[in-house]
């Protein structure tokens, strides 16, 4: 069945037709959740929510956009309220080690692996995520639509209910603040070094 | 760095692809000649390659099962309260049925049918009889769910209830949170009108605020009986209406009596 079938099925009631759109889509919304909470369990329980809102409000889902590019807006509502709940700024816990390498190994499954490599992928995964950590919530959100769901511009617009151009400048704001924050902290080296 | 806000923006949508051909060679032009946003270029261009640093992170393994268990749940359609709220017209009702019930139970020497009513009121008449706790003709269309203390939409709808201050008369050691207009009215129709059954035919009057019982009588007639806020003496005035013709007593509960009065 397409999305399309599914999303149709699902909206007649259909518990089975729903829970294969969950399947297609559960691991993208978790890491949404994720990478905004910093949090694995407020990550489970958004993602939940996330479903669940998108169940009951699927009379409203008219198929105008992606059933992803739905979804992706009720997770971002979900977290920013969450996040604006919890009343935090710098709201990443640091899970570094939690669940690093199970994942990266099956995600390059061919390349080769050195001590070194792994230890530069670590600094550099810690640094973003520390990064992520230090952006304002509206921020984080729209830079992790646009670099870790690779949602265009249009997508995101439609995601959050904002203007286009207010996406890209968002994202560009969103670009500068981390690139400050990085370089405050001493955790980035800086371009590579090229002819001038 | 004057004026390279605008560049910015561009430098940042080129790592995008959304760029214009026109966009992008404007800012190619301006690279050229800026080693600020040349270096800025660089740095957002780095930063790019730190995403792909980022791992993919599995959900746990019982999530999908966890969010299908919520949604399965989610199914079933919860009783909506409003459906069942009572508005002043059904409590009406609820009070004219539950006058049949304070006229068995609150006239004195105890127990006695004095009226049979539509079916549904028998049936509870009858449990009535053996347990008093069980809420007789509770039945949520007519308006009842039960008497006393289990009552609340019945209070809600008649703001002016004295439902919770009401208890039981003495001669039947049953605790009934009646208000005293309903009581009032049972005891007068009782009375003033043996033999009397309520008129479920009768229509009525969403508007009226007051307490009232319609009646229909061995003979036929109809009447239709109104109490209204006791008096200075405590006592209720109860206005009985058929066609033309009224009467008015004043019922005394802790007493028992019902006493004509000329209107």
């Amino acid at each position: 069945m397409t999305e399309q079938e599914l999303v149709a099925a699902a909206r007649s009631g259909d518990p089975d037709a729903f829970a294969r759109l969950v399947e297609a889509n559960q691991t993208k919304v978790y890491n949404l959740a994720y990478r905004m909470t910093g949090n694995p369990e407020d990550a489970a329980d958004l993602t939940q929510e996330a479903f669940l809102n998108a169940w009951r409000g699927l009379a409203r889902f008219g198929g105008q956009s992606a059933f992803s590019t739905w979804l992706y807006r009720l997770t971002s509502n979900a977290c920013i309220d969450f996040l604006r709940r919890q009343g935090r700024r710098e709201t990443l816990s640091m899970t570094v080690e939690e669940n690093g390498d199970e994942a990266r190994q099956a995600e390059r499954p061919d390349e080769r692996w050195s001590p070194e490599r792994e230890l530069e992928r670590r600094e550099a995964k810690e640094a973003l995520e520390a990064g992520l950590a230090a952006l304002s919530p509206d921020h984080r959100q729209v830079l992790l639509l646009r670099e870790l769901e690779g949602l265009s511009y249009s997508e995101i617009a439609q995601s959050l209910a904002l203007e286009e151009g207010t996406v890209k400048s968002r994202i560009a704001r969103a670009r500068l603040a981390l690139r400050d924050f990085l370089k405050k902290s001493g955790n980035f080296s800086g371009p590579p070094p090229s002819k001038d | 760095m004057p004026n390279c806000e605008e560049y910015e923006l561009l430098i940042s949508a080129r790592l995008d692809g959304a760029l214009s051909p026109e966009e992008s060679a404007r800012l190619e032009a301006h690279l050229a000649g800026c080693p600020q946003c040349r270096r800025l270029a660089a740095e957002l261009g780095g930063l790019k390659t730190l995403w792909d640093e980022l791992p993919l992170v599995q959900p746990p393994a019982d999530l999908n099962s966890r969010i299908m268990e919520a949604v399965r749940r989610d199914n079933v359609v919860p009783l909506i309260p409003s459906e069942y709220r009572k508005k002043p017209l059904q409590w009406k009702r609820w009070a004219a049925s539950a006058a049949v019930l304070a006229v068995i139970l609150i006239g004195a020497g105890g127990l006695r049918l004095s009226h049979s009513g539509s079916a549904p009121q028998s049936a509870g008449l009858a449990s009535v009889q053996e347990n008093a706790a069980a809420p007789a003709n509770a039945n949520p269309e007519n308006g009842i769910t039960g008497f006393g203390a289990a009552a609340p939409e019945a209070r809600d709808a008649a703001p002016d209830s004295d439902a919770a201050k009401a208890e039981g008369q003495p001669s039947t050691g049953l605790t009934l949170s009646l208000p005293p207009q309903v009581q009032a009215l049972s005891l007068c129709a009782d009375q003033a009108f043996p033999g009397w059954q309520t008129d479920e035919s009768a229509a009525t009057d969403a508007g009226q605020e007051t307490f009232s019982l319609p009646l229909v009588l061995p003979d036929g007639s109809r009447w239709t009986l109104s109490c209204g806020e006791a008096d200075a003496s405590g006592q209720y005035p109860v206005t009985c209406q058929s066609g033309e013709t009224s009467a008015h007593y004043l019922v005394d509960l802790a007493a028992g009596t019902v006493t004509p009065e000329s209107p």
